[in-house]
């Protein structure tokens, strides 16, 4: 077994997202759930791919063990960043949340389901937001078998 | 008979000829068809034939040597001295009266018409007069039947003798020349001929005699008659030669064409006069009629399109099969449209074509067939049939801007919204403690309003979903759904102590989500509105010809009727937001729910008893 939390250091997350409150309450939201993250953050498509590929000043970036996906941002959006990463080798395994306003964004994912391991609509209160932080971080980082990035288990 | 008294006469003539004798002349004469009676210049009776004692009823004996007086009525019998007297004066052949009727009276004395000749004849020394008494009853009676139906006859009939003079008019034609009978009787016929005619009309008639036959007068030509008053009026007359045994006589049959003239002249009016293009086309194609509209419409000058052939104003392509066409229709003439089904044009003069419709009427005239032809000009109806195409066009596409704008506003309003909610809540959380009560009240006001907010969001975005975000209908078990609503809807059942029941429902043809929202609004709202009692609400359905009635009942606080036209509409409110919290799209979201759905709802409510709305929608063809 290879979870996350048996690595004994913080789940590497990176957040997609261009809106810097949503990132400020998805920091806040992993803090007051008390999850010990690393969190990192890109705020459009573009500098999510660079930052997964450790191009240019991601070079020495780290490998997330999740990617939080936010769907609409600008230049590259979350669509096109998941149609990257199936084409991806080195990042086909990457577990993706993608980050929706709403339910009805989801049927857009439909193209992507393959790829796209789950969604989640961000709740507008600020308490069911911390829960849903906390759900996603459970299933993803502790119940799940994560693929290890140096390919071995 | 009485053969002496034969003797007598006919003796001093037997030396003209030898061959017959006295006797035999009075057999011969007696075989005459015709009465015969001679008489001397004192009147007397000399012989009558067999004839004559027939047709006047004497035995001969009483007329030998009596007055020829005898033979006459008695009113004549006074003046026929002079008038015999006369005739020995100067003794030569000829008939009897000149022109008066002359009239016979039998021993019964009853009178006849009669014709006489009368020739002298020279007997020993004397002058004797020969009369030839023709019996006139049966030609009179026949004349009389002739007249008499001519009179009757609704169509003005004149005769006119060979010298042109009337000698019958009937009735009609005296009521349509405007002349009693004894004007026209005995006048030349010229005066009922419009002066720059009348020289020509003595020369035609005199053709006409030459070679008598039934026909037409004047071929072709407009004829007119005048009156007495001096007004003329257009006339078609028929001509039948009458030829009696002595003269030829014309009979003119007279019909006064003014009332179809007129009738002409306003279906020509009407025709010219008409808002839409019209031409009438004789049997072989050519225009005969063609109204200003036609020209216009065509663009031909004023009156050039007359005598043209009606298919110079039909496209190239289409021209040369439009001959047989028009047989096929002259063959078989109906009151219809032309070329049903298919897109006609017309050809301009400039070579352009435009729409058109064309309605063909067969007109027949005199047995001839004409097809009047209106051309309805499309262009016009095309431009405006586009025209609103492409503003309904922009309509829809407004609408879909407005429904997805409605959409994009209400979903993208939700990240700021988050934004407040969530950094009013961690400033409360975090710092509530820290701050005095005013703060504290601010904060909790921010934390108020955007949990309105949030649910006017939600709602809205519910609302501009059913069209935005509609699904294709499939099959769908509304008992099914109204059990999930209720599953939904179980925390507040319970809180309030009510319950929800439903009866049986239909399958019908819908879409699932929608259908779930707009019956948890209904139900939500039956709950949510309730009266003193705990909320009861029912759900059931019944079955109208082609829809189903599904109807959601409850006991709770009513709606006065003045407000049950306006509460579907969107935002619209009968509670504050004090008294009961709510956004005003509920019922707005229901209603659009149920007409995409081909469906109507409306409500019955007693305020303080309880509401039913009952919505419709369409049984699923399956059910049908």
């Amino acid at each position: 077994m290879n979870t996350a939390s048996d690595r004994g250091r913080p789940a590497i997350i990176l957040l997609a997202e261009d809106n810097e409150n949503d990132v400020e309450l998805t920091r806040l939201g992993f803090e007051r759930a008390h999850l010990l993250v690393d969190l990192h953050h890109v705020p459009d498509g573009e500098e999510c791919l660079a930052f997964l590929r450790k191009e240019g000043r991601y070079a020495d970036a780290p490998s997330p063990d999740l990617l939080l996906l936010d769907l609409n941002m600008p230049r590259v959006d979350g669509r096109e960043v998941l149609s990257e990463l199936v084409r991806d080798e080195r990042l086909q395994h990457l577990p993706v949340v993608v980050l929706t306003t709403s339910a009805d964004e989801s049927d857009v994912l439909d193209m992507y389901r393959l790829r796209c391991s789950s969604y989640i609509s961000k709740p507008i209160d600020f308490h069911e937001f911390i829960d849903v932080v906390r759900g996603v971080s459970d299933y993803w980082l502790t119940m799940l078998v994560l693929p290890r990035t140096d390919g071995q288990l | 008979m009485n053969d002496s008294n034969a003797g007598s006469w006919a003796a001093d003539s037997a030396h003209t000829t030898d061959a017959i004798n006295a006797e035999q002349l009075g057999a011969i004469l007696d075989a005459v068809p015709t009465a015969v009676v001679v008489i001397d210049e004192t009147g007397r009776i000399e012989y009558v034939n067999a004839e004559l004692v027939s047709l006047f009823g004497y035995p001969r004996a009483d007329l030998l040597g009596q007055p020829v007086e005898r033979l006459l009525p008695e009113r004549f019998r006074a003046s026929h001295p002079r008038v015999r007297a006369r005739f020995f004066d100067e003794p030569n052949a000829r008939p009897m009266g000149a022109g008066r009727d002359l009239y016979g009276a039998r021993r019964d004395g009853t009178e006849f018409p009669v014709e006489i000749g009368l020739s002298p004849i020279a007997a020993n020394g004397r002058t004797l007069a020969v009369a030839a008494v023709v019996d006139l009853t049966e030609r009179k009676r026949l004349e009389q039947r002739f007249r008499a139906s001519v009179e009757s006859s609704p169509v003005a009939k004149i005769m006119v003798d060979g010298r042109g003079v009337i000698v019958l008019a009937n009735a009609e034609a005296r009521r349509l020349f405007g002349y009693e009978e004894r004007q026209l009787v005995g006048s030349s016929v010229e005066m009922l001929v419009p002066e720059p005619h009348r020289a020509v009309h003595t020369g035609l008639r005199s053709a006409f005699l030459a070679a008598p036959s039934a026909r037409r007068m004047g071929s072709g030509r407009d004829l007119y008659g005048l009156r007495r008053d001096g007004t003329q009026f257009p006339v078609e007359i028929g001509l039948s030669p009458v030829s009696t045994p002595d003269e030829t006589f014309v009979l003119a049959a007279v019909l006064d064409l003014t009332e179809r003239k007129r009738l002409e002249q306003r279906f020509r009016e009407t025709v010219h006069s008409a808002p839409i293009a019209i031409a009438m086309v004789d049997g072989s194609g050519s225009i005969v009629l063609a109204n200003a509209e036609i020209h216009r419409l065509f663009g031909y000058e004023a009156d050039t399109l007359l005598g043209c052939t009606i298919d110079v104003l039909v496209p190239a392509p289409s021209r040369d099969g439009h001959p047989r066409q028009r047989s096929a229709y002259v063959a078989h003439p109906t009151a219809r449209r032309m070329g049903e089904g298919r897109d006609l044009h017309g050809a301009r003069r400039d070579g352009t074509e435009i729409p058109v419709e064309v309605g063909l009427n067969p007109v027949i005239i005199d047995g001839e067939t004409f097809v009047l032809a209106a051309v309805v000009d499309l262009s016009e109806r095309r431009h405006l049939e586009d025209g609103l195409r492409e503003s309904n066009e922009a309509l829809e596409r407004s609408n879909m801007e407005l429904q997805q704008f409605a959409y994009v506003a209400s979903h993208d309003l939700q990240t700021p919204l988050r934004s407040i909610s969530g950094f009013a809540q961690l400033l409360k959380e975090d710092y509530g403690d820290r701050l005095d009560d005013t703060a504290d009240d601010w904060i909790r006001r921010i934390i108020n309003g955007t949990d309105t907010m949030r649910t006017l969001v939600r709602d809205l975005l519910a609302f501009s979903r059913v069209d935005s975000q509609a699904m294709p209908f499939t099959d769908i078990d509304l008992g099914e759904v109204v059990d999930e609503v209720i599953e939904l809807l179980d925390a507040s059942i319970r809180e309030l102590g009510g319950s929800v029941e439903r009866t049986e429902l239909p399958v019908v043809k819908g879409d699932r989500s929608q259908l779930m929202q707009m019956l948890e609004n209904l139900i939500g709202n039956a709950l949510k509105y309730h009266g003193d009692d705990p909320p009861l609400v029912s759900v059931s359905a019944e079955r109208a010809a082609d829809s189903w009635r599904i109807s959601v009942a409850d006991n709770g606080m009513g709606i006065d009727p003045k407000h049950h036209e306006r509460i579907f509409e969107i935002f619209r409110r009968l509670h504050t937001q004090q008294d009961i919290p709510g956004t005003g799209i509920g019922l707005a979201v229901v209603r659009r729910v149920v007409h995409r759905h081909g469906g109507d709802i409306g409500l019955e409510s007693t305020p303080g008893e309880g509401t039913t709305f009952t919505f419709t929608i369409p049984v699923s063809e399956g059910d049908a």
